[in-house]
């Protein structure tokens, strides 16, 4: 890369039903790195973008929780090969944004790509552990299965620090 | 009537007889059936096999319009089309039928004339059959006198999910009265009867009624011709044909839009019902845009190259 | 069979897999020959062709192998989990990318049709690493105690009926559990296992992992008998079986025995007679009835054998038996010149009995090993046929008035391996499987496999589970 090259800044969106939209806000918040530097603007989701959010993943369940306990695991387990194979951009993300050192951000992002591998192999043997035939006394079958709770909300913990969360 | 086959005369004779014989029929396991419709879909047709496929689909086709927007123009194009489907290749095979609206199969029979292809009409207050007898049945009536050669006509889902399988069976045989020499094609939307169980039943019943044909769906529900359930349809004529000497056609409708599609369909008749099937007296497609995609294939075969949709024309 | 609709020759393309003309050893990562430089030839059953020269193995070369899997074995079994585990799905994943020359290869060596190839086994092969990959690193919660520890040198000798399948089944919940292998694949079927060597070497194994040795009963005895293996797998014969079981009693060494079988298929009169004809013709065409678990044994209730006979035939008359490249055979050949002199003399043996014969219409080519798809009727349990395990394309068709008599008749067997019924009433499958003595028990449907399911015998049909949680036990030492 040539010293007077711009580079090319990245538009940071929200990930809403397989799109990509800005958000309905119109806003965006700054994130800035352990030393307060500007790193990116982030959209500034409102309560709207996050009904449409539970909105789309409400009507993905039924097909996601349809799927084969094997499908489900090739596709947390492409997700673990994808994040690999974006090892050096995710390790300096982590690095910049969460102000690690870059080896600790290597390890936060290994122990990121293992764990999607871990619960890969779990998707098919959760029922095996947690379920089974109930031997209840007469002559009936009586089965338990554990079923997924359905849309779950993950709000992620305000530290590392540099996430600026207004309001 | 003297339609129904002496062997099953007694299974008509009341509402409960005709119950208990359709309720005796075996069951259907889907994931079974499903699972022998996507295995034969898995046949591998090629050359000289495909050429014959591709011939013979485009010979079964209902070239289809059903739109609140038909016209006399719109009508004739299609007639000229299914006369003549490919303007660049004369040896194309003419499709079977085309299907109309019955206030204009008139106009289709004027265009078809002498071509050899059929006039269908739907009729019977098509797609949702909710309408009185009367009705239907003059609706029937003008389709013939028009000269439609073949009638297809829908049954009453509400009555049979409702279970009054008298009433559905004396109306397709009142249908079939009023048809005169025109073929009865008897639809069933399976997508509305949901389950293969009833699809089976529905068949007996068209089968038992005296239908010509019996057939998927109308092409306006959600869900119409599937591998699987026209792979049941062709059981229910195969074992007919072994029980009573009878033989009925098959006409999947909706939904099938490619040359792989179509040939898939062909294997299951091929593999199940026989090849005495394979010939479109005893089986149709009901489509519009699968003519098209046999054309451009059939090109394919003959020139080497992969054709496109400039090259067929448009409807 | 002359149609108007006559099918053009579909093949699979030979040239997506390329075979050496000889092969070796797989031994401690390397390639290597016999120590007495033995060879012998693997042939196509389809068309008799020499496929390769492979390296037949002796007691010396096995010695080798156990002493490279039992080096392998300290550092293997101290990884951890996650890290075994992901050798494992990468294993899994260059199967699926490799799956269309694996299964070119294996419908090659072994004559099985390219559909079952294609769509069964290797799907099959692949989801079974995928599967016990997942386990490597969640030993903890199988349910055998906190941090069950490997057994150590697993011996594993596997039968030609589904070669690449029957390996996936030993391999994959050894390494898992941290055990190091040789395996001994049949030496009808060597290649598939010797590719898979290939992929070990793709996927980085730490050499001595897994060693493969090809040759014959001897190289198999010699490695069930070498002092340094801690655990025994066998798939394959009652009778090899028997004496595998002798040959280890009293040693310390733990087995799973994977042996015969004459699996019950049982149609009542409310089965759901289409699907029924289509379960009867996977349970003993599939894989040309070459498979343990195969449904050899008809029982239809007498009030529809009738209809479900007719049926059948007309089915049976369709199947398409030819060139096992063809996209659309159905049937392939039989293994080996061996095997189809045994069905031969069993199917003999079944008329000279007084069974009736019936077989579908079809033309079997000239070179090759083939039998058409054949029934018997008039069947009681007295024929040979009813109670000999034949391994071939040959279902006996027995009748029964009640469920009771049907249950009797299905367990009246020396071998309990899998068992079918069929019917549209649910109470009665549970009712019946509930006294089936069966390892595996399909309702309205049959032979089909996943990873998670355990599959084994009861009584002759062998003991110990693989597959599923269960599977895991026989390489955990959880005595």
């Amino acid at each position: 890369m040539s010293d007077n090259r711009l580079s090319v800044f990245k538009t940071y969106k929200l990930y809403v039903g397989g799109k990509f939209p800005r958000s309905e806000s119109g806003r965006v918040y700054e994130v800035t790195d352990s030393k307060g530097r500007w790193l990116a603007n982030a959209p500034h989701s409102s309560r709207k973008d996050a009904r449409d959010a539970v909105v789309a993943a409400r009507k993905a369940f039924g097909g996601w929780s349809g799927a084969t306990a094997y499908n489900r695991g090739q596709i947390l387990y492409r997700v673990a090969e994808m994040l690999e194979g974006r090892r050096e951009q995710f390790v300096r993300e982590v690095a910049d944004a969460e102000g690690l050192s870059r080896s600790k951000a290597a390890a936060v992002v290994e122990a990121a790509v293992d764990r999607w591998v871990w619960y890969a192999g779990w998707t098919d043997k959760i029922g095996q552990i947690a379920g089974g035939v109930n031997p209840v006394a007469g002559p009936f079958l009586n089965l338990s299965t554990p079923e997924p709770t359905g849309v779950v909300t993950v709000l992620a913990p305000r530290t590392p620090r540099s996430w600026a969360w207004s309001r | 009537m003297p339609t129904t086959a002496p062997a099953f005369a007694d299974a008509t004779a009341s509402d409960s007889a005709l119950r208990r014989f359709l309720h005796g029929l075996p069951g259907v396991d889907p994931v079974g059936l499903e699972a022998r419709a996507a295995s034969l879909g898995t046949r591998s047709i090629k050359t000289t096999a495909k050429a014959y496929a591709i011939d013979l689909a485009i010979s079964m086709i209902d070239l289809t319009t059903l739109e609140g927007a038909d016209t006399p123009g719109k009508v004739r194009a299609l007639a000229a089309k299914a006369v003549n489907p490919d303007p660049t290749d004369r040896t194309s095979p003419r499709t079977a039928a085309v299907c109309v609206y019955p206030d204009m199969a008139a106009t289709a029979a004027a265009a078809l004339a002498g071509s050899g292809v059929k006039v269908a009409s739907v009729a019977t207050a098509f797609p949702a059959g909710r309408a009185a007898l009367a009705v239907k049945l003059a609706d029937v009536r003008d389709a013939v006198a028009a000269g439609a050669d073949e009638i297809d006509m829908v049954i009453d889902r509400g009555a049979f999910l409702s279970g009054h399988y008298l009433k559905v069976y004396e109306e397709i045989v009142a249908v079939k009265a009023e048809c005169g020499s025109a073929r009865l094609k008897v639809i069933f939307e399976t997508g509305e009867l949901s389950t293969y169980d009833n699809i089976r039943r529905a068949s007996w019943l068209g089968m038992l009624a005296g239908a010509d044909f019996i057939k998927t769906s109308t092409g306006k529900v959600a869900v119409n011709a599937t591998p699987a359930n026209t792979l049941l349809m062709l059981e229910a004529v195969r074992d007919f044909r072994e029980q009573t000497g009878v033989q009925v056609g098959v006409k999947p409708a909706g939904g099938i839009r490619t040359s792989k599609d179509a040939i898939k369909f062909l294997v299951l008749v091929n593999e199940t019902a026989g090849e005495d099937w394979l010939d479109n007296h005893w089986f149709r497609f009901g489509a519009s845009s699968l003519l098209n995609d046999l054309l451009m294939q059939r090109q394919k075969l003959s020139t080497g190259r992969y054709s496109g949709p400039d090259y067929v024309t448009v409807d | 069979m002359a149609s108007a609709f006559e099918y053009a020759p579909a093949p699979e393309s030979r040239s997506v897999v390329d075979i050496a003309p000889s092969y070796g050893l797989f031994i401690d990562g390397e390639f290597t020959e016999a120590a007495d430089g033995k060879v012998f030839k693997s042939v196509s059953p389809s068309s008799e062709e020499v496929l390769s020269e492979v390296a037949r193995a002796g007691a010396e070369d096995v010695d080798r192998a156990v002493k490279a899997a039992r080096r392998a074995f300290e550092k293997w079994s101290a990884l951890p989990g996650s890290e075994r585990a992901k050798y494992l799905f990468r294993i899994a994943r260059i199967i699926q990318e490799r799956s269309r020359e694996l299964a070119v290869l294996e419908t090659l060596d072994n004559g099985k049709p390219i559909r079952e190839t294609r769509d069964a086994d290797l799907p099959l092969v692949a989801a079974h690493f995928f599967y016990y990959a997942g386990w490597a690193d969640k030993l903890d919660h199988a349910g055998y105690g906190a941090n069950p520890r490997p057994l150590g040198v697993a011996g594993q000798v596997i039968p030609w009926n589904f070669p690449l399948l029957m390996l996936a089944w030993k391999i994959a919940p050894a390494l898992a559990t941290g055990n190091t292998v040789v395996l001994k694949p049949a030496e009808t079927t060597p290649l598939s296992a010797l590719f898979f060597a290939d992929i070990c070497r793709q996927a980085g194994l730490p050499r001595g992992v897994v060693n493969i040795l090809t040759g014959y009963g001897d190289a198999g005895a010699a490695l069930v008998g070498h002092p340094d293996v801690n655990k025994v797998a066998f798939t394959g014969s009652t009778a090899v079986g028997k004496a595998i079981a002798r040959q280890i009693a009293g040693t310390g060494k733990r087995a799973t025995l994977e042996l015969g079988g004459k699996g019950a298929n049982i149609v009542f009169d409310d089965a759901p007679v289409d699907q029924a004809v289509e379960g009867i013709v996977t349970g003993i065409f599939f894989n040309q009835g070459q498979v343990c678990c195969a449904g050899s044994r008809l029982l239809v209730q007498e009030s529809v054998q009738d209809e479900v006979l007719d049926a059948l035939k007309r089915r049976l008359s369709t199947l398409r038996l030819g060139d096992p490249l063809d996209k659309n055979t159905d049937i392939g050949a039989i293994n080996s010149a061996e095997q189809l002199s045994r069905i031969t003399a069993l199917a003999e043996t079944g008329e000279a009995e007084g069974a009736e014969r019936w077989t579908a219409p079809c033309d079997l080519p000239s070179a090759g090993y083939w039998f058409a798809p054949t029934l018997f009727t008039n069947v009681t349990q007295a024929h040979t046929v009813a109670r000999d395990e034949i391994f071939g394309p040959v279902l006996s068709v027995l009748t029964f008035r009640t469920p009771d008599e049907a249950v009797a008749k299905a367990n009246n067997t020396q071998y309990g391996l899998s068992a079918g019924i069929w019917t549209e009433k649910g109470s009665r499958i549970l009712a019946v499987a509930g006294k089936l003595r069966a390892g595996v028990v399909w309702a309205n449907t049959f032979n089909k496999f996943d990873p998670t399911s355990p599959f084994g015998g009861y009584k002759e049909s062998g003991f110990g589970r693989e597959g599923g949680r269960h599977g895991l036990e026989a390489y955990l030492d959880v005595r």
